[in-house]
């Protein structure tokens, strides 16, 4: 028995050892942002109480990354925001080739172009898009949450993978099943983004059912200082606590580079079920099914949107130019402050200061249109002044 | 109105008067690293700063291989096969002179 054990064990180590290295190299890199948010109210139009995360926000991560051999790599990620401290990555990747890749863990699942800029680092304005806002929008309880609120951290495992065709073009591909979407109860509205990504109790499942998805891109190579990408996403899964309420997100992303100049466009949309077996649960009549009864399920849709130029007009200075916006469709809570059509319309500008390699200020006005708000409101201003350092 | 603008122009000549961008000046590097560098800028910056790998510490060409590999296989890097040789040059070149004793070359401190 114990010879057997010991040519097994043999084997293994055999069948491992090409891929065997100790860590050749570690790379810490973090990056830091403090934002002040300013919404003007004047006395007529007082401040509503959780208007939104004005005033100072802090964002903080630290990245580990440690590349094991030319085959594996690991990388952690620790956040400090308005949430508290929080895992943001701690997955493996092992690639048997550059067609294929495995990665398991903990880690964003790959889905749209903004995904990969999520970091405050990377991104050239203080807050994120309109689809992928996590808790920075003005009237954020009253409008409820984005279509997939950036970053979407979650555990499982994705496979992927990028080929090139020749130098002018890459194909890359990425499917996930993660734990997925959750909400702690199991008659509800909406996703409990906060439930999604939060460690209390645990970073666990809730339904034990997995969620599905992944992305498909293409990126050309149309001239020397020209590039374009096109990508497509999806995600699928149950979120309710008995697995029956479910939601697909699917989204279109377009980048285009010309030489300094980035034009950056991605469409998103959410249809969520919502737990409806109780008229008393919602403002307005629920369709009856052909014996009279309630449905067990309604749905509502989410969509949003965003086109953004950046463009430097100095060697320190970038100038951006963004309009995004969300609507959101279907029945509301009795009270809700939202009609059954919904939506937002932003216009930002905004600059970026490079003060010195890995120091940046940024600035920027937003001007926000609403629609289908009961409390009357159809427009609001914002203005963000902040400092972002990576390192 | 007329603020504005003045307000407008007093920052923007102040901005052009200090200029210390996140990455190098071209005009300073070695003529024959100029391409690699343009490639670099260009590559690079796509998801993230040209401050981040121009601020790691990482000062092995071995390490600098395996960094440059896992950013090609990021998805849209854009960054081809036939990219690897001129990044490694550049950057191979950029920790070196970030390390010599008299640095700064090209603003690389």
């Amino acid at each position: 028995m114990k010879s057997r054990a010991l040519m097994l064990l043999l084997c293994l180590v055999g069948v491992l050892s090409p891929f065997a290295a100790r860590a050749i190299d570690l790379n810490l890199a973090g990056t830091l942002q403090l934002d002040y948010l300013f919404s003007p109210f004047g006395r007529s139009d007082p401040r509503p109480a959780s208007h939104t995360l004005d005033g100072f926000t802090e964002e903080l991560s630290l990245k580990l990354a440690i590349d094991i051999s030319s085959h594996a790599s690991a990388n952690v990620k620790a956040c400090f925001g308005c949430h508290g401290f929080e895992v943001g990555m701690a997955y493996v990747d092992f690639r048997l080739a550059d067609e294929f890749n495995i990665r398991v863990g903990r880690f964003s699942p790959t889905f749209g172009e903004f995904g990969l800029r999520h970091d405050p680092g990377n991104h050239r304005l203080s807050d994120k898009p309109l689809p992928y806002d996590m808790g920075r929008m003005l009237r954020l309880n009253a409008f409820g949450d984005s279509v997939l609120p950036s970053p979407y951290v979650d555990n499982g495992i994705e496979l992927s993978g990028t080929h090139f065709f020749d130098r002018s073009l890459q194909f890359d591909y990425a499917a996930h099943a993660v734990a997925g979407l959750r909400a702690n109860t199991d008659t509800p509205y909406d996703v409990d983004f906060i439930a999604s990504r939060s460690a209390a109790p645990y970073y666990i499942d809730n339904n034990s059912q997995p969620s599905v998805g992944g992305r498909v891109g293409l990126t050309a190579r149309l001239a020397s200082r020209v590039d374009l990408s096109l990508g497509g996403s999806a995600i699928w899964g149950a979120y309710d606590t008995r697995a029956r309420m479910t939601y697909t997100v699917l989204g279109a992303d377009l980048y285009l580079r010309a030489g300094r100049t980035n034009v950056r466009a991605e469409y998103l949309i959410r249809r969520t079920d919502m737990y409806a077996a109780d008229q008393g649960r919602f403002e307005y009549m629920l369709q009856t099914q052909a014996d009279g009864s309630l449905p067990e399920r309604t749905f509502q849709v989410r969509d949003g949107w965003y086109v953004e130029v950046e463009q430097p007009v100095l060697r320190n200075l970038d100038v951006i130019l963004r309009w995004d916006g969300m609507r959101r469709r279907g029945n509301t809570a009795p009270g809700s402050q939202l009609d059954f059509e919904a939506g937002v319309s932003r216009w930002t500008l905004g600059a970026q200061y490079v003060v010195e390699r890995g120091y940046r200020l940024k600035a920027s006005a937003e001007h926000y249109s609403w629609w289908g708000m009961r409390n009357g409101i159809d427009q609001d201003w914002a203005f963000h002044l902040g400092a972002v350092a990576t390192f | 109105m007329r603020r504005v603008v003045v307000l407008g122009v007093t920052i923007l000549l102040g901005c052009a008067a200090y200029q210390r961008g996140e990455g190098l000046d071209p005009a300073t590097l070695p003529s024959a690293l100029r391409p690699d560098y343009e490639l670099f800028a260009q590559r690079c910056s796509r998801c993230h700063s040209l401050s981040r790998p121009l601020n790691t510490r990482i000062s092995s060409d071995d390490h600098w291989r395996v960094y440059v590999a896992r950013m090609r296989r990021m998805p849209g890097s854009g960054i081809s096969p036939d990219d690897v040789p001129g990044l490694l040059r550049f950057l191979n070149w950029y920790s070196a002179a970030r390390r010599s004793p008299d640095g700064g070359v090209g603003g690389t401190r």
